[in-house]
This record gives structure tokens, C-alpha cells and sequence, in this order.
């Protein structure tokens, strides 16, 4: 039967447990952290590479969209039959879903680079490496941005199923209220589980707004 | 196609004491009467529009011209109840617009706007039909009166009725954007800026053809632009417009070009006041030269005989439709009576009967023939202009010495004026915008 | 884009899903040793291979079932709300909507299940109202984005020639808003998939229940039965509901996007 959450005892409740919260907490920052910067590598890379050939990128984009139809259990489940229990088969699965919003805006961003502002950095005499990074990049780095921060958002939820396959995280906590159901903790455990990755997510979301007004050149934020 | 001189006179069509009720059912021009008509935006120092006072007659058109953000599109808006006016009334055929339901008012106002503003996921004829379905007419009527509008606007019903606006170019969207503002035949109609967006040769066509829709319609058209030249030739009366769309001066074009009121107007009017006034004159004001002209069944023996009695060098071939193809030197008739059409020079250009002197001048001096041949609706050979004809209607402008003074260089000049305004437009912008969002638009 | 040919584009998705149905059924079919058997009959508590067949198309079908009821109700609700939502111009209501979109997308769906699970207890109904809540954001997004992106020079212009409010809607607004509506009904139609899989913690069934078995049990046949499945169903769905997207577009739109 459902057992109203009292104020006070669910703020007990994480008062008591602050250690195994916070050290959950960290543990999915942690995970989260490290699948995105692994998947940033890869899908801005896959992004620059293939931004110039309409077949490359077109087979590139398909290939992630496919990787983010799989239902996240689903994946999450093939990776452990493969891999075994543990972080490895949880990061491989996060990098997957973060793939495609990054290469998605990367060639979206690099390719809407306006060609008379190329033209005009070929006419100062840069060669095509340094166009890159001092004229496209630059430009297109809000789209690419805005990418990072929907597979972060993505991802975050993601890491909390991860879990169940003995990943690390607050999806510990909803596991473990779904099998205690009824009990005495049970709804505190959940909510503590379900809140806090809201608050990580929006954590990861405010850090990337921030860098986003640190890093994008004035001239062009909106 | 009826012939423009077959239309019927709009004295006979039209009448100030007719309401737009009954109009709304024969499609006659009613007169529309402002007055003190004055829009404040909540948050703006200054109204938009302030105590615009004016009679627009029935059956003409009106052109508000001034520079952008001056209040004109509001004025005009303010018609058909997009904007609500804060102050004053506006009678439509002696009614006030304000005691009709603002729905039913647009149905019975044709409106259009730039870049055409079709609905893109409707066909072209779908478009077209679009008020009279709103108006619950029958299926019969609906289709009968598209056929006579494609024809008006002059465009294929075979080709074009089934196309997607996004197939047509721009020129012949604003073909479909009239056309669909005349659908219901409206007493009414309001133009914003339609031919703002289109390039110069396309716009010359759209608006001659729009002064021949006009001879044929007859309807009240306010017509609303920034561009002098348009106003002059469109308007039977040009109303030059300042900030708060407040009148600098009122009146035929000619009036404005040859007494402008006041500094304002003469710097907007910019230089050229003369040859802009040739925009006034149209080539069937002229006696058109009887050029020798034969079509290729007639006899050699006949043109030669004509050409000599005309002691003219050059005659015009035509073509079975009476259309003008070539000009033929008298030597090149004697020596080679074999075959006309690969002979003499190919026609370059030419002008219709209801071309300005201005446009006729133009297309003389970038054809470098110093004549051209005018032609009817059809496009059939009526007779010669030569640019002596117009260098004498030049002179005779001339010739007013008040026209002078429209040439002195103005005092302010047009950038000072509108650089003034344009700070004004981005407040009244921002009051619009911020109205917008009250939900300002009945 | 270079032009691969339409035929191929079209069927190249199910052929693939039908190449992948054959080969996962062929590769679970010659797990013949007594072990393996034994094990997928244990796991399942029935007493043959055909048992287990008949199993996994009762979780696929409920599967479907799942999904089916939950995306009528997400466009039941999520398509009306997002009109409701442009109609107003209020600061407040675009600001708490805003808010509900990010805290929305923020929050883990299993969470979001379980919660109902401690509020409700294991009612029947409890899944499709947690599929329901989580998928019916991107339409209403959709919906409410669609709609604020029609130019509004297209709906001034349609107002002067004497479009009431709701003809504005109906006729205009909606209609150019569709291909972004049907984008966001595909983006729920994958993520109903997906998270009906986790149905299975809630007591909802389907495909998800298989997958655990097989985590539980450590077998990793059904696990992989289950997940290929549920993935191949993904798949197949997002094509379906890819064509939808493309021929349910007005045709004048069409064209204008890739």
C-alpha cells in the first residue's frame, strides 16, 4: 500500500544515508562524465570527418539513429550476454546513445558554416587544417553545444537502468525500493533515486550552458 | 478577354451612398471614410498612427507611400480590423467597420501582402478558392469564377491550378496572391507592398498589369509602398505619408511632383521630379506613328507602294496574329523578295498602350532603337512611339515652372529624414510586438 | 544527398529486419544440447523449446499491445494540450512549460515507473500510464513547436482574408505544423518501445520480461531472444512510422526538408 512520504522522514531519510547518496551520486556523475567525454572524442571526430561527403555522413548518421532505436534495456542486455557484469558493458552502452545528437549538430553546425565566410578565410591564405579549427569549428560550436547537452540529458536517465546490470549509480536506489516495495524505506528510497538524477541532469545542463557562455564567440550567440 | 475601352464606366459601377453590404453582393467599389483614425500602443510614448483624417473615393487607387515604419501598413491595416484602431472611426460605404464582425469584414476586403503570403500546402487553385469556400459558395460558382480569375491575372488554369505555390516564382505567386484577393469580388482591396520583393522588370509587369486589372475591376484599392515611383505610377491619388502616419501632402501624383508641399515631400520625391512625371503620361496619350506594317501573306508590291508613299525607310513584319517580329529596311525589301523572316532585324522590345512614357523611354533607350512598337493586350501591332515623341512630352513638363522646384536640391535630404524614422520604427516595432502578445488583434 | 535508389531506401530496413528475425531464430533453434534446452525450459518453467516459442510471441504481442494503447493515449492527449498551449500568450504558462519539458526529459523513466508503482501498488493500468506520461512530451513539443514555427505572415495573411481563429488553426496552422508532429509521434513510437521493455519491473509484461529472465537466470539465449527482438521491433516501428511521416506531409511541403 502506498505509505505518504512524510517530509521530515524522507529528509531523514538522506540525512541518514548521505554517505551511500553521495557516493551513489558521484558514481553516476562519474559514469556519465567519462561515456561523454569518450563519446565528444568520437562524435566530433566522426562529425569532421565525414561532414564533407554526403554518403559518409548520410551512412554515419543512420548507423547512430540505429544505435538510438535500441531500446536501452534491450542493449544494455546484449552488451552483458557479450561483455559481462560491470562498468565496461555500462560506458560502451552510454557512448552509443550520446553518438548521434553529437554528429548530428557536428555536420549540421560545420556544414551551415556560411561558404563566403569560407571563401573569404581561403582568401586570407589558411590552409584547410587551420580553417577548421579557427573558422568552422568556432562557428559551429553552439549547434555542436546544443548537441552535447541533449545526449548528456539523454545519458543521465539512461545511467539509471544501468544499474540493474550492476553499473554505478542512483538507479541503485530505485532498484532497490522496487524490490523492498511495501517497505518502510521503499518510497524514500525511489524518490532519492529518481530526484537526484533530475538534479544531476540539470546540474550537467547548467555546467554546459556556462561553458557554452564562456566558450561561444560573442559575435555570434544569439 | 473584353477589351479594356468595353469596361464598364465606373460612374455607372460605383457610388459613395452604396454601403459595403450591398456592395459586398455586386462586388462595386464603396468609398472608405477615416476619421481622426488614431492607434496607440500600450508601452509607446508615441501613437503609431495619429488622427489620420482621410476620404479614400470610391473606385480609385490610393497609394500611402512614406518610409518604412512611417505607420502606413498600420493605417492601412486598420481597414480590415488587423489592427484595432484605439481612436476614431472608419466608415466602409458610410457603415462603421467597427459594428461588423471582423471575420465577415475580411471576407469582403481583398488583401494582399508581400511575398504573396499563399498558403504552401495548398494548390494554387486551392488557394484561389479559398474565401469564396469560407463564403459556403456552390461548387459551380466557385469553378466559374476561378476560370475567369486565372484568366485575369493571366495565368494557364491548365498549368498552373494544380501547382504548389513553392513551383512558382515570385512573380507569379503575386499573380495568385491578387487573384486570390479578388475571389469573392471583393468592393475592397488592400495591397501591402505586393511588389516590393520582386526584381525591377518583373515588378513593371506585375504593376502595368494590375492598372489593367483596375480598368476592368474597378475596385477601391489602397495600396500601400515606400517606393515613390511605384506610387506615382499606380495612384490616382498619392498620399506621401511621415512618422505617426501623419499627411505631408495628399493629391493626384501629378500635383505632388509639381508642388510639393514642403521640404518633406521634395526630398522624398528625390531628384528627377520631371522625368519622374513621364510616369504619368502613357503611350496611348500619344499619337502613335502609322509605321508601315505588313504580315507575310500580303505582297511585296503593296508594302513597297505603302513604304514609298510613307517616304519611310523601315516597315514591320507581323506575324499572322498581327504581332510585331522584324524591322525591314527598304533595301532589303527590293533586292530579296524570298523570305521575309530571315531578313532585317529582329523586334527587340515593345510597349503596350497602357506603358508609362517613362517605362517606353526606357525600353527605347536599352533597345538603342529610339523607337519601339505599341502594342494592344494581345499583342497587336497598334502603331509606332518614337523617342522624339517623348523628349516633347518632357518639355512641356518642363516647360511648368513649379516642376523646377521639385528639382532643387533639397535641404534635408531623404537619409536624414528616414534615418529619423527608422529609430521610430524600432519603437513602434517593439510596441507592436508587445501588443501582438496582449493579443491585440481582435 | 546522393540519390540511392527509392526502392531500395524503402525496403532496405524490413529486409534487413526479416534477414536478422531468420538468423536469430536458426541461432536459438540449434541451442539442441540437453543443457541449453534444459536451461531455456527452466528458465521459462515449461517443458520444451516450443514452449519457449510460444512464450516469446505472447511477450511480443503484449508487447505491441503495450505500445499500441499507450501511443493512442499519448496522441489522445499530447496533440490537444499542445494546441492548448499555443493558444495562450501568457509568460507564465510558456515558462512552467518549459520547465516540465526539461525536469520531463531530466527524469529516468524507470524512476518515473517504480514511483507509480509506490503510489498506485501493481495496478493494470499503471504501465500504460507511465508509457503514456513519459512519451507524450515530444508530441506535445512537437506539436507546440510546429505550430509556433508556421511564419506568421502566412497566418496574418490568412486572417485578412477572413480566416476566423479556429479556421486559422484548423486550416492553416495544423496542417503546416504536421511534418513536425509526425517527427515528434515517431520519436515516441521508438522511445514507447524502448521503455516498454522496462515494463517488465512494474508487472507490465512484454518483451522486457524475457530479457530479464534471461539476465536473472544468466542465459544467454533468451537474454539475447529478448533484446534482439525488442530491438529488431524498434526498428521496424521507426520505418513504419518513417513512411507515415513522409507521405502523411501536405504534398506542397513536401520536398522542402530532406
Amino acid at each position: 500500500m502506498f505509505v505518504p512520504p512524510v517530509a521530515s522522514s524522507f529528509f531523514e531519510y538522506v540525512g541518514d544515508n548521505s554517505d551511500s547518496v553521495l557516493q551513489l551520486a558521484w558514481g553516476h556523475v562519474w559514469v556519465v562524465a567519462l561515456s561523454m567525454a569518450i563519446a565528444t572524442v568520437l562524435g566530433i571526430g566522426l562529425g569532421v570527418i565525414t561532414y564533407r561527403s554526403p554518403v559518409a555522413s548520410s551512412v554515419t548518421l543512420t548507423v547512430a539513429g540505429l544505435f538510438l532505436t535500441f531500446p536501452s534495456f534491450a542493449l544494455l542486455g546484449v552488451l552483458l550476454a557479450v561483455l559481462g557484469l560491470g562498468v565496461t558493458p555500462v560506458v560502451i552502452a552510454l557512448v552509443m546513445y550520446a553518438l548521434l545528437p553529437i554528429v548530428r549538430n557536428t555536420i549540421t553546425g560545420l556544414r551551415e558554416v556560411d561558404a563566403m565566410v569560407l571563401d573569404s578565410a581561403r582568401g586570407l591564405g589558411m590552409s584547410t587544417t587551420r580553417r577548421l579549427v579557427r573558422v568552422e569549428l568556432p562557428i559551429a560550436w553552439p549547434v555542436i553545444l546544443a548537441g552535447l547537452r541533449t545526449a548528456t540529458q539523454l545519458v543521465v536517465g539512461i545511467a539509471a537502468i544501468a544499474a540493474y546490470v550492476n553499473g554505478p549509480g542512483l538507479g541503485t536506489f530505485i532498484f532497490s525500493g522496487l524490490s523492498q516495495l511495501g517497505g518502510a524505506n521503499a518510497t524514500n528510497q525511489i524518490v532519492v533515486g529518481t530526484l537526484g538524477v533530475i538534479i544531476i541532469a540539470l546540474i550537467f545542463d547548467a555546467l554546459l550552458a556556462l561553458l557554452g557562455r564562456a566558450t561561444i564567440s560573442k559575435g555570434i550567440r544569439a | 478577354m473584353p477589351d479594356t475601352s468595353t469596361a464598364v464606366p465606373s460612374s455607372d459601377r460605383s457610388g459613395a451612398t452604396q454601403t459595403l453590404r450591398e456592395a459586398m453582393s455586386t462586388g462595386n467599389a464603396v468609398e472608405i471614410d477615416l476619421q481622426s483614425v488614431t492607434k496607440r500602443y500600450p508601452g509607446s510614448p508615441n501613437p503609431a498612427v495619429e488622427d489620420f483624417s482621410l476620404t479614400i473615393p470610391a473606385g480609385q487607387i490610393v497609394v500611402f507611400v512614406g518610409p518604412s515604419g512611417c505607420g502606413k501598413t498600420t493605417t492601412m491595416r486598420m481597414i480590415n480590423r488587423l489592427v484595432r484602431p484605439t481612436g476614431g472611426r472608419i466608415l466602409i460605404g458610410g457603415e462603421d467597420a467597427a459594428e461588423m464582425k471582423p471575420d465577415d469584414l475580411r471576407r469582403h476586403i481583398g488583401y494582399v501582402v508581400q511575398q504573396a503570403g499563399l498558403l504552401p500546402h495548398l494548390t494554387v487553385r486551392q488557394n484561389i478558392e479559398t474565401v469564396p469556400r469560407l463564403l459556403g459558395w456552390k461548387r459551380d460558382r466557385i469553378a466559374e469564377r476561378s476560370t475567369e480569375l486565372f484568366e485575369l491575372v493571366g495565368l494557364d488554369e491548365g498549368e498552373f491550378a494544380g501547382r504548389f505555390p513553392r513551383e512558382l516564382s515570385g512573380g507569379q505567386q503575386q499573380r495568385v496572391g491578387v487573384a486570390r484577393a479578388l475571389a469573392a469580388d471583393p468592393p475592397i482591396l488592400l495591397m501591402d507592398e505586393p511588389f516590393g520583393a520582386l526584381d525591377p522588370i518583373t515588378r513593371d509587369r506585375l504593376q502595368s498589369e494590375l492598372l489593367k486589372i483596375q480598368r476592368r475591376v474597378r475596385k477601391t484599392i489602397v495600396f500601400v509602398t515606400h517606393d515613390i515611383d511605384e506610387a506615382i505610377k499606380l495612384g490616382d491619388r498619392v498620399v506621401v505619408l511621415k512618422e505617426r502616419s501623419r499627411i505631408a501632402q495628399a493629391g493626384p501624383p501629378d500635383e505632388i511632383l509639381a508642388e510639393p508641399a514642403d521640404r518633406y515631400v521634395r526630398a522624398f520625391i528625390g531628384g528627377g521630379a520631371a522625368v519622374k512625371r513621364l510616369h504619368l503620361v502613357r503611350v496611348e496619350d500619344l499619337e502613335l506613328e502609322p509605321y508601315p506594317a505588313f504580315t507575310q501573306g500580303e505582297g511585296y508590291d503593296t508594302i513597297i507602294r505603302q513604304l514609298q508613299a510613307s517616304q519611310r525607310d523601315y516597315a514591320l513584319l507581323l506575324d499572322d496574329q498581327r504581332r510585331p517580329q522584324r524591322w525591314l529596311h527598304t533595301d532589303e525589301l527590293g533586292d530579296r523578295p524570298g523570305q521575309p523572316q530571315h531578313v532585317g532585324q529582329a523586334v527587340s522590345g515593345v510597349v503596350m498602350a497602357t506603358t508609362t512614357l517613362h517605362d517606353a523611354m526606357d525600353e527605347m533607350l536599352s533597345s538603342g532603337t529610339g523607337v519601339v512598337p505599341a502594342v494592344d493586350d494581345r499583342g497587336a501591332y497598334l502603331g509606332v512611339v518614337r523617342l522624339d515623341q517623348v523628349t516633347a512630352a518632357l518639355e512641356a513638363i518642363h516647360t511648368k515652372p513649379v516642376a523646377e522646384q521639385a528639382d532643387a536640391t533639397p535641404v534635408q535630404t531623404l537619409a536624414e529624414i528616414t534615418g529619423e524614422i527608422d529609430r521610430r520604427e524600432i519603437e513602434a516595432e517593439q510596441a507592436r510586438q508587445a501588443a501582438a502578445m496582449s493579443g491585440d488583434d481582435a | 544527398m546522393t540519390r540511392v535508389p527509392t526502392a531500395v531506401r524503402l525496403f532496405a530496413t524490413p529486409v534487413v529486419v526479416a534477414i536478422a528475425l531468420v538468423v536469430l531464430y536458426v541461432a536459438i533453434g540449434k541451442q539442441t544440447d540437453p543443457l541449453s534446452v534444459t536451461a531455456l525450459t527452466d528458465a521459462e518453467g515449461a517443458t520444451s523449446a516450443h514452449a519457449f516459442d510460444s512464450k516469446v510471441i505472447d511477450a511480443l504481442l503484449r508487447h505491441l499491445r503495450l505500445v499500441g494503447i499507450s501511443a493512442v493515449l499519448v496522441l489522445l492527449i499530447g496533440i490537444p494540450l499542445g494546441i492548448v498551449l499555443t493558444r495562450t500568450r501568457s509568460k507564465i504558462v510558456s515558462l512552467l512549460l518549459n520547465g516540465i519539458f526539461s525536469a520531463g526529459q531530466a527524469a529516468p523513466v524507470i524512476g518515473v515507473f517504480v514511483l507509480l508503482v509506490a503510489i498506485f501498488d501493481l495496478k493494470g493500468w499503471v504501465p500504460y500510464a507511465g508509457l503514456t506520461l513519459y512519451a507524450v512530451l515530444p508530441v506535445m513539443r512537437n506539436t507546440v513547436e510546429g505550430i509556433r514555427n508556421v511564419d506568421p505572415g502566412l497566418v496574418d495573411a490568412a486572417r485578412g482574408q477572413g480566416f476566423s481563429r479556429a479556421q486559422v488553426l484548423t486550416r492553416v496552422e495544423l496542417p503546416l505544423a504536421v511534418p513536425i508532429i509526425l517527427s515528434g509521434v515517431r520519436t515516441a513510437l521508438v522511445l514507447l518501445v524502448g521503455t516498454a521493455t522496462l515494463a517488465t519491473f512494474i508487472n507490465g509484461g512484454g518483451l522486457g520480461n524475457i530479457i530479464n529472465d534471461g539476465i536473472k537466470n544468466q542465459r544467454d539465449a533468451v537474454l539475447l531472444t529478448g533484446a534482439v527482438t525488442a530491438a529488431l521491433l524498434a526498428v521496424l516501428i521507426d520505418w513504419i512510422a518513417g513512411l507515415a511521416e513522409r507521405y502523411m506531409s501536405p504534398k506542397g511541403l513536401r520536398g522542402e526538408s530532406a
